[in-house]
Protein backbone atom coordinates (compact mmCIF):
# COMPACT_ATOMS: atom_id res chain seq x y z
CA UNK A 1 0.00 0.00 0.00
CA UNK A 2 1.39 3.32 -1.04
CA UNK A 3 1.51 5.87 1.75
CA UNK A 4 -0.89 8.74 1.14
CA UNK A 5 0.36 12.16 2.05
CA UNK A 6 -1.60 15.20 2.94
CA UNK A 7 -1.06 18.17 0.69
CA UNK A 8 1.61 20.44 2.03
CA UNK A 9 0.34 23.86 2.99
CA UNK A 10 0.53 26.37 0.17
CA UNK A 11 1.29 23.89 -2.58
CA UNK A 12 -2.32 22.97 -3.36
CA UNK A 13 -3.04 26.38 -4.89
CA UNK A 14 -0.15 25.87 -7.29
CA UNK A 15 -1.41 22.38 -8.18
CA UNK A 16 -4.89 23.73 -8.84
CA UNK A 17 -3.61 26.54 -11.08
CA UNK A 18 -1.31 24.22 -13.02
CA UNK A 19 -4.00 21.57 -13.49
CA UNK A 20 -6.44 24.19 -14.81
CA UNK A 21 -3.67 25.51 -17.06
CA UNK A 22 -3.08 22.11 -18.65
CA UNK A 23 -6.58 20.69 -18.76
CA UNK A 24 -8.76 23.77 -19.21
CA UNK A 25 -12.06 24.31 -17.34
CA UNK A 26 -12.81 21.70 -14.67
CA UNK A 27 -15.42 21.30 -11.98
CA UNK A 28 -14.21 20.95 -8.40
CA UNK A 29 -14.80 17.22 -8.27
CA UNK A 30 -12.93 16.63 -11.53
CA UNK A 31 -10.13 18.86 -10.31
CA UNK A 32 -9.79 16.80 -7.12
CA UNK A 33 -9.70 13.53 -9.09
CA UNK A 34 -7.19 14.97 -11.61
CA UNK A 35 -4.86 16.23 -8.90
CA UNK A 36 -4.93 12.82 -7.22
CA UNK A 37 -4.31 11.19 -10.59
CA UNK A 38 -1.37 13.45 -11.47
CA UNK A 39 0.17 12.79 -8.06
CA UNK A 40 0.12 9.06 -8.91
CA UNK A 41 -2.50 8.66 -6.17
CA UNK A 42 0.00 9.73 -3.54
CA UNK A 43 -2.25 12.61 -2.53
CA UNK A 44 -5.76 12.56 -1.15
CA UNK A 45 -7.67 15.79 -1.28
CA UNK A 46 -10.12 16.93 1.34
CA UNK A 47 -13.28 18.56 0.09
CA UNK A 48 -12.95 20.80 3.12
CA UNK A 49 -9.59 22.04 1.85
CA UNK A 50 -10.26 22.19 -1.87
CA UNK A 51 -13.47 24.21 -2.03
CA UNK A 52 -12.46 26.99 0.36
CA UNK A 53 -9.22 27.27 -1.63
CA UNK A 54 -11.15 27.52 -4.92
CA UNK A 55 -13.34 30.20 -3.38
CA UNK A 56 -10.30 32.13 -2.19
CA UNK A 57 -8.53 31.85 -5.56
CA UNK A 58 -11.69 33.11 -7.24
CA UNK A 59 -11.97 36.04 -4.84
CA UNK A 60 -8.32 36.86 -5.54
CA UNK A 61 -9.13 36.79 -9.25
CA UNK A 62 -6.76 33.96 -10.18
CA UNK A 63 -9.63 31.78 -11.36
CA UNK A 64 -13.21 32.39 -12.43
CA UNK A 65 -16.18 30.06 -12.49
CA UNK A 66 -19.57 29.59 -14.04
CA UNK A 67 -22.14 26.83 -13.80
CA UNK A 68 -22.41 24.43 -16.68
CA UNK A 69 -23.43 20.85 -17.45
CA UNK A 70 -21.08 18.04 -16.38
CA UNK A 71 -20.21 15.00 -18.55
CA UNK A 72 -23.45 13.34 -17.54
CA UNK A 73 -25.51 16.51 -17.69
CA UNK A 74 -25.48 17.41 -14.03
CA UNK A 75 -25.16 21.07 -13.23
CA UNK A 76 -21.77 21.87 -11.69
CA UNK A 77 -19.49 24.86 -11.20
CA UNK A 78 -16.65 24.93 -13.73
CA UNK A 79 -13.45 26.76 -12.88
CA UNK A 80 -11.02 28.24 -15.38
CA UNK A 81 -7.76 30.15 -15.16
CA UNK A 82 -7.83 33.92 -15.67
CA UNK A 83 -5.03 36.08 -17.09
CA UNK A 84 -4.17 37.06 -13.50
CA UNK A 85 -4.05 33.39 -12.55
CA UNK A 86 -1.79 32.55 -15.47
CA UNK A 87 0.67 35.27 -14.42
CA UNK A 88 0.46 34.10 -10.80
CA UNK A 89 1.14 30.53 -11.91
CA UNK A 90 4.22 31.59 -13.86
CA UNK A 91 5.73 33.60 -11.04
CA UNK A 92 4.92 30.97 -8.40
CA UNK A 93 6.34 28.21 -10.58
CA UNK A 94 9.55 30.22 -10.92
CA UNK A 95 9.72 30.75 -7.15
CA UNK A 96 9.06 27.10 -6.50
CA UNK A 97 11.76 25.93 -8.90
CA UNK A 98 14.25 28.31 -7.33
CA UNK A 99 13.41 27.07 -3.83
CA UNK A 100 13.50 23.42 -4.88
CA UNK A 101 16.88 23.87 -6.59
CA UNK A 102 18.26 25.60 -3.52
CA UNK A 103 17.07 22.87 -1.14
CA UNK A 104 18.40 20.22 -3.54
CA UNK A 105 21.88 21.75 -3.25
CA UNK A 106 21.73 21.43 0.53
CA UNK A 107 20.61 17.83 0.39
CA UNK A 108 23.29 16.80 -2.10
CA UNK A 109 26.20 18.62 -0.53
CA UNK A 110 29.02 16.52 0.93
CA UNK A 111 31.71 17.67 3.33
CA UNK A 112 34.34 17.21 0.62
CA UNK A 113 32.63 19.72 -1.65
CA UNK A 114 33.22 22.47 0.88
CA UNK A 115 36.96 22.09 1.37
CA UNK B 1 -14.77 58.69 8.81
CA UNK B 2 -12.11 56.09 8.13
CA UNK B 3 -13.28 54.15 11.17
CA UNK B 4 -16.83 54.26 9.91
CA UNK B 5 -15.70 52.94 6.54
CA UNK B 6 -13.79 50.14 8.23
CA UNK B 7 -16.79 49.31 10.37
CA UNK B 8 -18.99 49.11 7.28
CA UNK B 9 -16.43 46.91 5.56
CA UNK B 10 -16.43 44.54 8.54
CA UNK B 11 -20.21 44.50 8.54
CA UNK B 12 -20.25 43.61 4.86
CA UNK B 13 -17.53 41.01 5.54
CA UNK B 14 -19.72 39.21 8.03
CA UNK B 15 -22.51 39.23 5.47
CA UNK B 16 -20.15 37.97 2.74
CA UNK B 17 -19.12 35.14 5.01
CA UNK B 18 -22.71 33.94 5.00
CA UNK B 19 -22.73 34.10 1.19
CA UNK B 20 -19.44 32.14 1.11
CA UNK B 21 -20.99 29.48 3.34
CA UNK B 22 -23.90 29.11 0.92
CA UNK B 23 -21.46 28.78 -1.96
CA UNK B 24 -19.43 26.09 -0.15
CA UNK B 25 -22.62 24.18 0.67
CA UNK B 26 -23.53 24.28 -3.02
CA UNK B 27 -20.02 23.10 -3.99
CA UNK B 28 -20.26 20.24 -1.54
CA UNK B 29 -23.68 19.17 -2.90
CA UNK B 30 -22.25 19.20 -6.45
CA UNK B 31 -19.24 17.21 -5.28
CA UNK B 32 -21.42 14.54 -3.70
CA UNK B 33 -23.61 14.32 -6.81
CA UNK B 34 -20.61 13.94 -9.12
CA UNK B 35 -19.00 11.38 -6.82
CA UNK B 36 -22.29 9.44 -6.84
CA UNK B 37 -22.27 9.43 -10.65
CA UNK B 38 -18.71 8.11 -10.60
CA UNK B 39 -19.59 5.39 -8.12
CA UNK B 40 -22.53 4.27 -10.27
CA UNK B 41 -20.25 4.12 -13.30
CA UNK B 42 -17.91 1.98 -11.21
CA UNK B 43 -20.76 -0.51 -10.83
CA UNK B 44 -22.42 0.37 -7.52
CA UNK B 45 -26.18 0.40 -7.07
CA UNK B 46 -27.67 3.90 -6.93
CA UNK B 47 -28.29 3.74 -3.18
CA UNK B 48 -24.83 2.38 -2.39
CA UNK B 49 -23.21 4.96 -4.70
CA UNK B 50 -24.94 7.78 -2.87
CA UNK B 51 -24.09 6.34 0.54
CA UNK B 52 -20.39 6.01 -0.32
CA UNK B 53 -20.31 9.53 -1.73
CA UNK B 54 -21.83 10.94 1.44
CA UNK B 55 -19.42 8.89 3.53
CA UNK B 56 -16.38 10.33 1.75
CA UNK B 57 -17.49 13.77 2.88
CA UNK B 58 -18.69 12.68 6.29
CA UNK B 59 -15.25 11.31 7.14
CA UNK B 60 -13.86 14.79 6.64
CA UNK B 61 -16.37 16.10 9.14
CA UNK B 62 -15.18 13.53 11.66
CA UNK B 63 -11.56 14.52 11.03
CA UNK B 64 -12.39 18.13 11.73
CA UNK B 65 -14.29 17.11 14.86
CA UNK B 66 -11.14 15.49 16.22
CA UNK B 67 -8.95 18.42 15.30
CA UNK B 68 -11.25 20.96 16.82
CA UNK B 69 -12.35 19.18 19.99
CA UNK B 70 -10.02 21.28 22.17
CA UNK B 71 -11.16 24.46 20.49
CA UNK B 72 -14.76 23.39 20.91
CA UNK B 73 -14.22 22.76 24.62
CA UNK B 74 -12.71 26.23 24.96
CA UNK B 75 -15.62 27.67 23.02
CA UNK B 76 -18.17 25.98 25.29
CA UNK B 77 -16.36 27.54 28.22
CA UNK B 78 -16.49 30.94 26.52
CA UNK B 79 -20.19 30.57 25.89
CA UNK B 80 -20.89 29.57 29.52
CA UNK B 81 -18.72 32.26 31.10
CA UNK B 82 -19.76 34.87 28.54
CA UNK B 83 -23.42 34.09 29.18
CA UNK B 84 -22.81 34.26 32.91
CA UNK B 85 -21.03 37.59 32.56
CA UNK B 86 -23.88 38.96 30.45
CA UNK B 87 -26.43 37.76 33.02
CA UNK B 88 -24.46 39.28 35.91
CA UNK B 89 -24.05 42.60 34.15
CA UNK B 90 -27.77 42.60 33.31
CA UNK B 91 -28.64 42.03 36.99
CA UNK B 92 -26.09 44.60 38.12
CA UNK B 93 -27.26 47.15 35.60
CA UNK B 94 -30.88 46.65 36.58
CA UNK B 95 -30.07 46.98 40.28
CA UNK B 96 -27.94 50.09 39.81
CA UNK B 97 -30.42 51.94 37.60
CA UNK B 98 -33.43 50.94 39.66
CA UNK B 99 -31.63 52.05 42.84
CA UNK B 100 -30.55 55.39 41.36
CA UNK B 101 -34.05 56.20 40.27
CA UNK B 102 -35.70 54.78 43.42
CA UNK B 103 -33.44 57.03 45.47
CA UNK B 104 -34.81 60.06 43.67
CA UNK B 105 -38.47 59.20 44.19
CA UNK B 106 -38.86 61.95 46.77
CA UNK B 107 -37.09 64.53 44.62
CA UNK B 108 -39.36 63.57 41.77
CA UNK B 109 -42.38 64.04 44.01
CA UNK B 110 -41.16 67.53 44.84
CA UNK B 111 -40.67 68.33 41.19
CA UNK B 112 -44.20 67.20 40.42
CA UNK B 113 -45.52 69.25 43.33
CA UNK B 114 -43.72 72.28 41.91
CA UNK B 115 -45.42 71.80 38.58
CA UNK B 116 -43.24 69.43 36.55
CA UNK B 117 -45.33 67.32 34.20
CA UNK B 118 -45.08 63.50 34.21
CA UNK B 119 -43.45 63.73 30.77
CA UNK B 120 -40.80 66.11 32.19
CA UNK B 121 -40.03 63.63 34.95
CA UNK B 122 -39.94 60.76 32.49
CA UNK B 123 -37.50 62.65 30.27
CA UNK B 124 -35.30 63.52 33.25
CA UNK B 125 -35.11 59.93 34.43
CA UNK B 126 -34.50 58.56 30.95
CA UNK B 127 -31.76 61.06 30.18
CA UNK B 128 -29.96 60.16 33.39
CA UNK B 129 -30.27 56.42 32.71
CA UNK B 130 -29.12 56.79 29.12
CA UNK B 131 -26.00 58.68 30.18
CA UNK B 132 -25.10 55.97 32.68
CA UNK B 133 -25.83 53.12 30.28
CA UNK B 134 -24.15 54.84 27.32
CA UNK B 135 -21.00 55.51 29.33
CA UNK B 136 -20.83 51.90 30.45
CA UNK B 137 -21.53 50.52 26.98
CA UNK B 138 -18.86 52.73 25.38
CA UNK B 139 -16.28 51.75 28.02
CA UNK B 140 -17.16 48.08 27.53
CA UNK B 141 -16.97 48.32 23.74
CA UNK B 142 -13.58 50.03 23.96
CA UNK B 143 -12.33 47.25 26.25
CA UNK B 144 -13.66 44.65 23.77
CA UNK B 145 -11.94 46.29 20.84
CA UNK B 146 -8.62 46.28 22.72
CA UNK B 147 -8.95 42.89 24.43
CA UNK B 148 -10.61 41.01 21.53
CA UNK B 149 -7.40 40.44 19.53
CA UNK B 150 -5.84 38.76 22.59
CA UNK B 151 -8.07 35.75 22.00
CA UNK B 152 -8.14 35.96 18.23
CA UNK B 153 -6.38 32.58 18.02
CA UNK B 154 -9.38 30.93 19.70
CA UNK B 155 -11.96 32.44 17.37
CA UNK B 156 -13.11 30.54 14.30
CA UNK B 157 -15.44 31.94 11.71
CA UNK B 158 -15.66 35.25 13.56
CA UNK B 159 -13.12 38.05 13.77
CA UNK B 160 -11.97 39.52 17.10
CA UNK B 161 -13.82 42.70 16.15
CA UNK B 162 -16.82 41.17 14.47
CA UNK B 163 -19.43 43.95 14.37
CA UNK B 164 -22.41 41.69 14.97
CA UNK B 165 -20.78 40.02 17.97
CA UNK B 166 -19.67 43.39 19.34
CA UNK B 167 -23.14 44.90 19.03
CA UNK B 168 -25.11 41.94 20.39
CA UNK B 169 -23.92 42.38 24.00
CA UNK B 170 -24.70 46.09 24.32
CA UNK B 171 -28.02 45.51 22.57
CA UNK B 172 -29.13 42.95 25.17
CA UNK B 173 -28.00 45.28 27.94
CA UNK B 174 -29.81 48.19 26.27
CA UNK B 175 -33.07 46.25 26.52
CA UNK B 176 -32.31 45.55 30.19
CA UNK B 177 -31.47 49.24 30.74
CA UNK B 178 -34.74 50.39 29.19
CA UNK B 179 -36.64 48.02 31.49
CA UNK B 180 -34.54 49.02 34.49
CA UNK B 181 -35.29 52.69 33.86
CA UNK B 182 -38.87 52.32 32.76
CA UNK B 183 -40.23 50.27 35.68
CA UNK B 184 -38.99 52.52 38.54
CA UNK B 185 -39.60 55.62 36.41
CA UNK B 186 -43.25 54.66 36.06
CA UNK B 187 -43.45 54.26 39.81
CA UNK B 188 -41.70 57.61 40.32
CA UNK B 189 -44.13 59.37 37.99
CA UNK B 190 -47.05 58.09 40.05
CA UNK B 191 -45.61 59.48 43.27
CA UNK B 192 -48.23 61.39 45.22
CA UNK B 193 -46.69 64.88 45.48
CA UNK B 194 -48.42 65.51 48.82
CA UNK B 195 -46.93 62.39 50.36
CA UNK B 196 -43.52 63.29 48.99
CA UNK B 197 -43.69 66.77 50.46
CA UNK B 198 -44.95 65.59 53.82
CA UNK B 199 -42.01 63.18 54.05
CA UNK B 200 -39.63 66.08 53.38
Amino acid sequence: VKKKTDVRQGTLALMVLKTLDILGPQHGYGLARRIEQISGDRLTLNTGTLYPLLLRLEQEGAIASERGPSENNRSARFYHLTAVGRRQLQSEARDWERTAALIARFFSVKADDLQ
Amino acid sequence: MRRLRRFLRRLSASLTRRRDDDRLREDLADHIALQTDDNIRAGMSAAEARRQALLSVQVLGDQLDDQFSAVRAARTMFVVFGGLALLLSAIGLYAALAFLIGERTREIGVRIALGASRADVGRLVFRRGTVIFGGGALAGLAACVFAGPLLAHLLYGVGPRDPIALLAGPLVLAVVAVLAIWLPARRAMRVDPVAALRAE
